[in-house]
């Protein structure tokens, strides 16, 4: 039943450990990147929440602030916060991610004008100079926490904290490994997993994981398929892809895999310069790093080839300029390499556009023949 | 035995029937409210037309509403509109390698292998530039029929550049010309020059093989016609039908090559 569990936490935002953690005097701190590391905000029982659009589509009042030619994942996002269903966050930290989630920060901002807003800065290239940058910006990270929060986090908790990160991240590859050449679980089920443990404390979801990895299912499908492009939580649009017979059988996403798969495991080294190198390279999944283009080809590739899978579908949100430029590249490239691929440009969560993206996914399936 | 294929579009729906490998009837209309209604009521017309009962044809569906049609049991199966218009254009004219079919809401470059089988395909993104609505947005402005509009680039001396890719800025650019006096025929040629070459942006991302066909209705625009083969260096194979039931057909192929023989 813990997989149902998971998806009862996915389809809500302040599910009921969420509240548990705050009825026992703890913080919830709402963030929007996989740069974000977790473990300074565990070290002192600050829960790291990643904001999403939870499958919201109404944007009325966000469109007032933001504009129609915003992403929609964005739109979604700052509704919510702003119709008050993020009013259980304690604070925020943002990322400049890209110019959408930067306009949305600065949107909620100056709406709500939340007393904790911290301004956590992610360079955009990986190299000396950046790492030393980084390690200090996650040491201001912590800084800010302990001012605000009138805590004060030791580098022992952070290493301890790692420790578990590390743990989860090996059990969460054990999972999708359980995905890739004899599937027992759907895509919509490691989206879902995905949305959980970033909406969870640690120890809760590794337990969750735990017993969800037991009920293995038996899945049909016609054709295995990697998904890759912009975040996407929308667990109702993976469901209804699979229903077609396309299954998600991996994704190189930050909704999915990619928020982890590349992740390093704690090696004793100085923590901070530690966390500084796991989270930058990590981030290299994300088409805001620049110069990284190969790795993310690259890691499309692999996990492709790991996967074995029939094709792969690129997706972004329309208005996003760093997926929508990069989807176009990589179409190309990968085609090139012998994979077959569908790029689709969606908005985000929209139950009428779904005809649409049903044309585009069963004529992709009666191209792999399946 | 008879197949019949159906072919819901945003505008239009067609149908048609095969017997014999050969086509014995097809029929297009304007579409109802309704794709599944559309879908039965062009098809009703086509087998009143020819006198057959629908109990003695197996049904395939594409376009609007193509799984709706299975699960009332009109049509046995559905196929996408890319295999379909792939497939009855291949059959047509076996030499065919890319197919560009330009409907009302959707444009798509299908490119096919030598036995007719879907090798790759693209379609617009969610927008509705290089699209049949784009036309008709545009010869709206201009106070033009779709037939009209077409015509206009033979009749032009200096087409106008249309350099807005959204519909709507496009036909902002369109009012401030007529505003500023530059000639119909001017702008009209315009218009279907920049229709050409949203298509052509799309085309290749996927390529353009010889031989090439252009489908749907707005192959039936000598303008924007005329305007892409010059831009993408090819002359268009006529398929020798209406190029609107092009994708009905090859529905009605898919259905004829899986039961034709039991």
């Amino acid at each position: 039943m813990s997989l149902s569990k998971i998806h009862e936490i996915a389809s809500t935002l302040e599910n009921e450990y969420v509240e548990k953690w705050r009825s026992e005097g703890n913080a919830v701190v709402g963030h929007a990147c996989i740069a974000m590391p977790k473990e300074v905000a565990e070290a002192v029982r600050i829960l790291p929440f990643r904001l999403r659009g939870a499958g919201n589509a109404d944007t009325s009042t966000a469109d007032s602030y933001l504009s129609r030619y915003n992403c929609s994942l964005c739109r979604s996002c700052l509704e919510l916060v702003l119709n008050g269903s993020y009013d259980f966050l304690d604070g925020l930290v943002r990322v400049r991610g890209c110019d959408h989630w930067m306009g949305t920060f600065d949107e909620v901002q100056h709406a709500k004008n939340p007393e904790f807003m911290h301004y956590f800065k992610v360079p955009h290239l990986v190299n000396g100079d950046t790492l030393e940058f980084f390690s200090n910006e996650i040491k201001r990270l912590k800084e800010a926490f302990e001012n605000r929060f009138g805590v004060e986090i030791t580098e022992d908790e952070i290493v301890r904290y790692a420790k578990v990160q590390d743990e989860i991240n090996e059990k969460m590859r054990e999972f999708y490994r359980l995905r890739f050449k004899k599937p027992r679980f759907y895509g919509s089920d490691a989206i879902a997993v995905v949305v959980a443990r970033e909406s969870l404390p640690s120890e809760v979801f590794l337990q969750l994981l735990e017993s969800a990895m037991a009920e293995k299912k038996k899945v049909d499908f016609r054709a295995k398929v990697l998904l890759a492009g912009s975040p996407l939580d929308e667990i109702e649009l993976i469901r209804k892809i699979e229903e077609m017979g396309a299954l998600i059988v991996a994704e190189t996403t930050c909704f999915g895999g990619g928020s982890f798969w590349n992740m390093a495991e704690y090696d004793g080294s100085e923590i901070y310069d530690f966390l500084a190198a796991k989270y930058l390279n990590n981030l290299k999944i994300c088409a805001r790093m620049f110069g990284e283009y190969a790795f993310r080809k690259n890691f499309i590739k692999s996990m492709a080839v790991e996967a074995e899978v029939d094709g792969v579908i690129l997706q972004h949100n329309k208005f996003c300029d760093l997926f929508g430029i990069e989807n176009a590249k990589l179409r190309m490239d990968l085609e090139k390499d012998g994979i077959p691929v569908l790029v689709l440009e969606k908005e985000y969560a929209s139950t009428a556009d779904i005809g649409r993206i049903k044309t585009r996914v069963q004529a992709f399936l009666e191209r792999l023949k399946r | 035995m008879l197949f019949g294929g159906t072919d819901v579009g945003s505008l239009t729906a067609q149908a048609v029937l095969l017997e014999d490998g050969r086509i014995t009837g097809y029929r297009n209309i304007r579409v109802l409210p309704n794709p599944v209604e559309s879908a039965k009521k062009v098809m009703g017309e086509l087998l009143e037309e020819v006198g057959v009962s629908p109990d003695d044809v197996v049904i395939f569906s594409t376009g609007y509403g193509r799984e709706k049609l299975v699960e009332d049991g009109f049509a046995k199966e559905h196929v996408s509109e890319i295999s379909c218009h792939g497939r009855g254009a291949f059959w047509l004219n076996p030499a065919i390698r890319t197919i560009i079919d330009i409907g009302g809401q959707d444009a798509k470059v299908i490119r096919i292998d030598g036995n007719g089988n879907l090798a790759n395909f693209v379609m617009n993104d969610k927008c509705a530039a290089g699209t049949g609505r784009f036309l008709e947005i545009q010869a709206r402005a201009l106070g033009l029929t779709l037939d009209e509009l077409g015509e206009m680039t033979f009749k032009a001396s200096n087409p106008v550049a249309i350099t807005a890719r959204c519909s709507i800025y496009a036909e902002t650019e369109v009012l401030h010309y007529m505003q500023r006096k530059f000639p119909k025929e001017d702008i009209a040629a315009g218009v279907n020059r920049s229709m050409a070459e949203r298509i052509y942006y799309l085309a290749r991302r996927v390529g353009v093989e010889r031989e090439v066909t252009l489908t749907g209705g707005v192959a039936k625009n000598r303008g924007v016609k005329h305007e892409l083969e010059k831009i993408l260096g090819v002359k268009f194979v006529d398929l020798g039908v209406d190029p609107q039931i092009v994708g009905a057909l090859g529905a009605a192929i898919f259905a004829m090559e899986k039961y034709g023989g039991e």
